[in-house]
């Protein structure tokens, strides 16, 4: 017997979060589904349950606030089934969606289901991007913060993200040395954001938190600039950085090399909109930050009537951002399902539009400062690789335009995509290497998905089908 | 081969789970519960997961999306290390590939 709820959250961050807080107060019968054992997305997460934590401020101001979120939900967690560790992988005709737990499918009936499926950072290659010990910031900033594992003793940061900063701040912290930290937009620019930093709660003191000790450490940093290539013997042993002009192509003449045993980079965060996709919703490509994000209304519902999503999956713009879309998704739903009267939804809205107004005013200046200009896409020359699992490289790609590919499905025929990642890390950069030899972006279009969407044992379909037997 | 530099695991404001030994290519290598396979790597200053053509690979983006760091572990292939906690005694290998076999 498959179970069914009247709310299914996939997602347990911010969004899923504060939208299952809400359902649960409001009365509905709600589920939330999450890939990782503990509740938080990766903005929240704590470290293992097996680790003992005696003092949690190295975790950090952003961190600290996720707590009262956490809180309020294990507060009404006996009201939630939630099902952790649990991957959605796939959609069915007939409001159903596909979980595996462990060696366990389920298909799982809904009235209404809220997408909050979270971020992932973005990938520009450069030659050596591949080596082993080349990171994501992302992924360095877990390792720092949920490890506690420093993963070298020298370290260089490169890209464009307000994420450069925080894991500087927690790299020095914990004793590494940064021996260049790249950051491809000026100072007149990031500075742009103290006016709105101001006007967001608690985000002055989180702000400085990050910024003092780079300060203090005297780190080596260099504006506008980026890390052009990583080269080594097995493993990342030296990088090279220019300065880049005003779209961000490196100037001839400017390189530099820097020894180095880690080097991580960021380029800002794409949202995971893969269930969105699968379930067939209508997307819209943003020309600012070069992205396909789902198309939603004011309360956060896709195309499909049952379907919202919320958070940075509906479309980037951080954790506070993501918890009032959730809420706001909550409360339509509420109304949807008769809990709450249409007065007491639009009053509950209107708050929450508000709230909503002023973090999208620092999220939006964020994402266009932030937003990746063409001339990084120029760092990769024919060798590089532009698909990590199938090794596709840029020349390869070309050579594919060149054939007449136009559009992101055909383009697959040169392998792009076609490895276990199915597409997370290479579809953008193949995306914007069509859009700058003059495909229009709606030709370009984005991967048709198809389940499950991360790979799954065979041996687990074959459980199913015979207990269905 | 040049001098590898390994992690540092940071130990103030908390306990690690107990010490438990991976097996990584044959070699015993030192871990802690709750720490991922891919954690347990780093700290021990081991950046290659697999290979590629040759070409070695290892964590990348480091919350179980790229797929860059798949391993054998206890026999299964293909299994992110990145989300998979270490337990006593198990074998971890390194994959070899060539491209489009995986």
């Amino acid at each position: 017997m498959n179970r069914r709820f009247e709310v299914i959250i996939i997602g347990m961050g911010p969004a899923g979060l504060a939208a299952g807080v809400e359902l649960a107060r409001g009365g509905a019968e709600v589920a939330l589904i999450d890939e990782n054992p503990s509740p938080g997305g990766q903005v929240y997460r704590r470290p293992p349950a097996e680790f003992t934590l005696e003092d949690e401020s190295f975790l950090g101001l952003r961190y600290q606030a996720g707590r009262r979120l956490i809180g309020q939900f294990e507060r009404w967690r006996d009201k939630i089934t939630v099902l952790n560790e649990t991957l959605a992988w796939g959609f069915f005709e007939g409001e159903s969606i596909a979980l595996v737990q462990g060696d366990q499918i389920e298909l799982v009936g809904y009235q209404k289901m809220i997408l909050s499926e979270g971020a992932m950072e973005r990938s520009i290659p450069f030659p050596g991007w591949t080596l082993p010990g080349v990171l994501t910031v992302g992924g360095l900033q877990k390792l720092l913060l949920q490890q506690r594992v420093l993963p070298g003793k020298r370290f260089v940061l490169s890209g464009a993200s307000p994420l450069l900063l925080s894991v500087a701040a927690s790299l020095l912290k914990a004793g590494g040395e940064i021996v260049a930290l790249c950051d491809a937009t000026r100072p007149s620019e990031t500075s742009k954001l103290i006016p709105e930093v101001m006007r967001q709660k608690g985000l002055v003191r989180e702000v400085l938190s990050y910024l003092f000790p780079v300060i203090k450490g005297s780190v080596p940093t260099h504006r506008p600039a980026s890390v052009i290539a990583a080269s080594g013997e097995g493993r990342v042993q030296e990088v090279s950085l220019a300065r880049l002009d005003d779209d961000w192509r490196p100037v001839p003449g400017t390189e530099k090399r820097v020894q180095t045993d880690i080097l991580a980079v960021s380029y800002g965060f794409l949202p995971l909109a893969r269930l969105t996709r699968l379930c067939g919703c209508e997307h819209v490509y943003d020309p600012v930050q070069k992205l396909w994000r789902p198309e939603v209304d004011e309360v956060m519902r896709t195309s499909l009537p049952d379907i919202y999503t919320a958070g940075d999956s509906a479309g980037v713009g951080g954790a506070d951002l993501a918890e009032v879309e959730g809420r706001i998704a909550a409360v339509d739903i509420l109304a949807e399902l008769g809990r709450i009267s249409q007065a007491e939804r639009k009053s509950r809205l209107e708050k929450l539009f508000r709230e909503k107004k002023r973090i999208n005013r620092y999220a939006r200046l964020l994402n266009r400062i932030f937003a990746p200009r063409d001339g990084l896409f120029s760092i990769m020359d024919e060798d590089t690789i532009v698909c990590r699992c199938e090794r596709v490289t840029a020349g390869t790609v070309l050579d594919g335009i060149a054939k007449g590919f136009r559009n992101i499905n055909e383009i697959k025929r040169t392998r792009i995509a076609m490895g276990p990642c199915q597409g997370r890390t290479c579809e953008s950069i193949v995306a914007e290497m069509m859009r700058q030899r003059g495909i229009p972006v709606e030709e370009i279009g984005y991967l048709r998905l198809r389940p499950p969407l991360t790979p799954i044992p065979l041996r687990v379909f074959e459980s199913y089908a015979s207990n269905q037997a | 081969m040049p001098d590898q530099p390994t992690g540092t695991r940071l130990d103030n404001g908390f306990k690690r789970g107990e010490e438990v030994e991976i097996i990584v290519d044959g070699q015993p290598v030192k871990a802690f519960r709750g720490e991922t396979i891919a954690a347990a790597l780093l700290a021990a200053g081991r950046l290659t997961s697999r290979t590629i053509d040759d070409q070695p690979m290892g964590v990348y983006c480091n919350i179980g999306l790229c797929h860059s760091c798949l391993m054998t572990v206890n026999g299964v292939r293909g299994v992110r290390i990145c989300k998979t906690p270490v337990s006593d005694g198990c074998r971890v290998e390194s994959q070899h590939f060539e491209k489009g076999e995986q």
